[in-house]
């Protein structure tokens, strides 16, 4: 065998010798993650919670299921938002909260969550808030604003003069 | 240049550096895995349970291959395995500058609200990726020059 080959094979060995280890670290730490479990659930500690894609997002929107966009009041003004959401940014929540509860549902009732797609941290961080709360049917949509706009879905936004609605 | 490139004091360097960058990346993911998995799963590149994996077992191959390179043994494996995971991390911050999407890394530290990927990221992997080839150059020429 070429000393390529025997490097490759070496190589291939390592991340054997590697993925063993780690599976079994896994599975005897106490941080050992599910495998099958979703990421953004096993940081956020929802539950029971639910992530959405853009598809199940609007099949709940047609149902009438209420969204709640996690982002700065600023973002969901004047930069859009999904039509009909309720603006509940995350980062003022103690005061936000009691403005917007009267037009949230009841606690047995869905709600769905969303801010600036993968990589943002509000949707996660506000549907553990409603949770506590004791909101126990929240969902995170987790393509958020960019995709429910790219998809042409039905949005809204406001101009710095006056409202306007798209979609 | 190929002096250069051979120069056995260049190559301890890059060795060195090589192994203790990948050592220390390694440390912090395998003490927070959930964390680290939701990073990988940030760059929408793998599916929930090719995430978990990767995250379960890509810090070990760092240790594994990093230890090996500071202590100057497998030099050649190691150095390929971890130029071949270069060139996934530098593919995969490309493909999410592209998208415009704004990251953490996930490149040294599981912490929210770390440091983001951009070109400096990119920067700093494809100048670690240059290093583990001149090392494994340099490995494959020193097996060769022993059989020879």
């Amino acid at each position: 065998m070429s000393d390529w080959g025997k490097t490759f094979l070496g190589a291939l060995a390592i991340v054997g010798c590697a993925a063993v280890v780690g599976l079994v670290y896994n599975r005897v730490s106490e941080e050992g993650i599910g495998l099958t479990q979703h990421p953004l659930q096993a940081v956020s500690d929802l539950e029971p919670s639910w992530f959405l894609d853009t598809p199940q997002a609007k099949k709940k929107w047609d149902e009438g299921v209420t969204f709640v966009d996690a982002r700065a009041e600023d973002f969901y003004r004047y930069q859009g938002h999904i039509r009909g959401a309720i603006s509940l940014p995350v980062t003022e929540f103690d005061s936000a909260f009691p403005l917007v509860k009267d037009r949230l549902p009841p606690p047995d009732e869905e709600i769905v969550c969303y801010c600036s797609g993968f990589g943002c941290e509000e949707s996660t961080e506000l549907a553990r808030r409603l949770t506590e709360k004791g909101y126990r049917l929240v969902y995170v949509y987790e393509g958020g604003w960019p995709e429910w706009s790219e998809a042409g879905h039905p949005a809204e936004v406001e101009d710095a003069e006056e409202g306007e609605e798209t979609g | 240049m190929k002096k250069l490139l051979g120069n056995r004091w260049l190559l301890l360097l890059c060795r060195l550096v090589l192994g203790v960058v990948f050592v220390y990346a390694s440390i912090d993911k395998i003490q927070h895995p959930a964390a680290f998995a939701k990073q990988v799963y940030n760059y929408q590149m793998l599916s929930v349970t090719a995430s978990n994996l990767f995250a379960v077992t890509l810090p070990w191959m760092e240790l594994f291959a990093g230890l090996a390179l500071i202590v100057g043994v497998f030099k050649g494996e190691s150095s390929l395995l971890l130029s071949t995971l270069l060139v996934i991390f530098v593919a995969a911050i490309s493909v999410n500058l592209y998208r415009g999407v704004n990251l953490d890394c996930g490149c040294f530290s599981t912490a929210e609200g770390g440091r983001s990927i951009g070109m400096l990221t990119l920067a700093q992997d494809v100048g670690l990726l240059a290093a583990g080839l001149l090392v494994l150059r340099g490995a494959m020429l020193g097996r060769r020059q022993l059989a020879g």
